[in-house]
This record gives C-alpha cells, structure tokens and sequence, in this order.
C-alpha cells in the first residue's frame, strides 16, 4: 500500500511517502510565506523523489488539526481535490493525536498543549498504557487555567504551548515531564503509524463531508 | 498611560502621520484603528504603506474583501471587521496567522474584534474635530508598545 501523508495544522509542515512496508520520502518545511503556494510543489518534490506519482497513491493521510485556520484550509483542500479526481479514499487524523504518539515514555498520561493565542489552549489528555495511546474526553479549546485545573494526576506535557507557559505548567505541579521541543510538532511518519491502523479498521473519511477540526472560543460576543 | 494626542488639519497631515508609523513598525507589529466612518482610518494605512514604500495608490478600503495584502519591503496585512460578525467569522479569514505572521497587521473596525482584540498593539483613535480636522489619539497597549507613542513623537 502506498500512502501519502501530510499535515499543515502547524508552522511546520509534515509529509512523508510510505510504500511497501517503509517510509520513502519525508518532508518537514518551517512555513515561509504562502502554503497554498508552496504545497503543490512540496508534494511534486517528495513524489519524484520517491519516483511515484499521484495515480499510485492508494491512500492519504492528513492532519486535521486543531490548529492553523488557514494551514488547515489549504491542507485539506489540495489532498480533497486530488483524491476526489483520482477517487483515492482520506483518513483524517487529528493532529493532536499526531504529536501524542511523538511522546516516547509509556505508562504515563499525556497532555498535549498548543498555543490558539490570548491565553487559550488547544488541548486534550491521552493515557498511554503498555504502548496503547488512549484519549480521554474532548479536544477542547480552554484558557490555560482551566486545562491545568482539569488535569488529575501528573502527565507529560508535548506541544508549542509549552514554550510559553512552562512557568504555569510547572508552578502547578500538574508536570511529570516536559517534552523537548523537537517532539512539539507533529510528524508525518507517526501519521502514516496512525493512519495505518485505521486502514485496518477500514477507517476512511467521507471524501466530500471531510472537515478540519476547528476549534473556537466558545464565547463569539462582538463588541458593539 | 503615555499617549499622544495629534490634531491632524487635513488629509494630507494624517498621510504624514501615517509615513512616521512606517518608521517605528517592525514584523509582527500590531495596529488597531478605532473611528467612525471617515475620521481617515484608510487615509492613515495610505501613509504607513508609503512609509513602507509600498504602492499607495493600490490602498483601499477592504470593507468588501475583508483584508488587502501589500508587499513590500515588508509586507502590510490591512483588514476591516466592519462586514465581519463574531469571533468565529474572524478566525476564518486566518486573522490569527496574519497578526503573528511576517509582516505589519493594520486591523480597522478594531471595535469589532470583540474577544479577538490582540493582548498587545499600538491603538489609535481617530474623531472627527471639524469637517476637514481630525484628532488622533495613539496609544501603546502591552509591554511591547508602551514606548511606542513617545518615540512617533520624537520623529
């Protein structure tokens, strides 16, 4: 099976190309300027890299975020539009559950932390047992607070909300660990890991009513 | 709270102003322009984008189309929240990437943005004194633009 995965959820984007059995092309570009000028040629790069082309991928991958509104708008719109023209079948992932599996430690509960600005989070907690990755309850966009005030028991903390509220995080003693910065974004060969185990499960997304998981503050108050 | 007040007796004296903004904007730097309806909001960002040596003349009013993108020596994101309507409607448009992004974000309707409204920026106030005089009021909201003010004044 040949798989295509990416994901534009972040500043970073992600792709790798997977066929039979391993990895054969990665791609992981700091954003510079305009996605939906760079992704074309980005994929076109990593396909003849891996001399294959689009019509022998037999499945995508893709990140659904939380994250980046307009990343994941571009993201999700380039794959719909080839796979709907080549009548190749999706499987979403959210890319929180993407950062989750970069957290190496097992037996331990994870919190995944992203900055969404003005003192919110996206967030959701995962329990990791003998390997098995779980999430428990909700992705949800919170105020910082609030997500500490939620956790239970110590977890590790992943994601680039980390770098700007590691104070808080560690004042609260909610902290087992903290993730180092390269596992802070996610990573197409997890992806394609997640992505996988879906196809087993014959978890493919419906092609046209295929969303990005955006998050808002629930509040939508407009000052008059 | 420093602030600087400026009475601006015609159009072309908010371009000026304008120009000056240029001089102290750098990237991820934040404009929020407060004012009703012709108090020269529009007139202002003409001045930045000169001050920017950006085409002038290609800045108008992005009321209907929601944000204007000129590049230059950096790039100016202009956006207009008249039209738009809760905060929903706002993140869409990837307001978020744009303020945090590579170059100067210049939001009018700032009194739209609600909850959105940036934890930092350089406020600006525009009223109507006369037909053709207006004050303006400029602010530096957060750390980051406290000092702000006092060096537009030294220019």
């Amino acid at each position: 099976m040949n798989i295509l995965a990416i994901d534009t959820s972040t500043a970073n984007l992600t792709l790798a190309l997977f066929s039979e059995g391993k990895i054969i092309a990665k791609r992981n570009k700091k954003s510079q300027g305009i996605l939906s000028e760079s992704i074309i040629p980005i994929i076109d790069g990593a396909l003849k890299k891996a001399v294959l082309s689009l019509s022998d991928i037999d499945c995508f991958a893709v990140g659904l975020g939380p994250g980046s509104f307009t990343g994941l708008r571009v993201g999700l719109a380039t794959i719909k539009g080839f796979a709907t023209a080549l009548k190749i079948p999706i499987i979403g992932v959210s890319s929180l559950d993407i950062i989750a599996s970069n957290v190496r430690k097992d037996n331990v509960q994870i919190c995944i932390v992203l900055d969404a600005r003005r003192g919110n989070v996206f967030a959701a907690i995962y329990n990791k047992e003998n390997g098995v990755l779980k999430r428990s309850g909700e992705y949800f966009l919170a105020p910082i607070d609030e997500l500490l005030k939620r956790i239970k028991k110590q977890a590790v903390f992943c994601g680039d909300g980390v770098s700007i509220y590691k104070d808080k995080i560690i004042n609260s003693g909610k902290a087992l660990l903290i993730e180092e910065e390269k596992n802070w974004f996610p990573k197409a060969e997890n992806l394609i890991m997640l992505a996988l185990k879906k196809a087993a499960l014959k978890e493919f997304a419906n092609n046209d009513t295929l969303k990005p998981l955006y998050l808002y503050p629930d509040d939508c108050q407009v000052q008059k | 709270m420093p602030e600087l007040r400026i009475n601006s007796k015609s159009s072309k004296d908010t371009i000026k102003l304008g120009r000056q903004l240029a001089k102290v904007v750098s990237p991820e730097f934040i404009i929020c322009l407060f004012g009703d309806l012709g108090t020269g909001k529009t007139t202002l960002v003409k001045g930045i984008a000169e001050g920017l040596k950006l085409s002038a003349s290609k800045v108008n009013s992005p009321s209907f189309v929601l944000m204007n993108i000129y590049e230059g020596r950096m790039p100016l994101y202009h956006f207009d929240l008249y039209r738009l309507e809760g905060t929903k409607s706002i993140l869409e448009i990837g307001y978020d990437e744009f303020l945090y992004g590579k170059g100067v974000a210049v939001i009018e309707w700032a009194e739209r943005a609600g909850k959105m409204i940036p934890e930092e920026y350089l406020k600006i106030t525009l009223a109507h004194k006369t037909e053709n005089e207006r004050v303006i009021i400029i602010k530096g909201i957060g750390e980051k633009y406290r000092g702000i003010p006092g060096r537009i004044k030294q220019l």
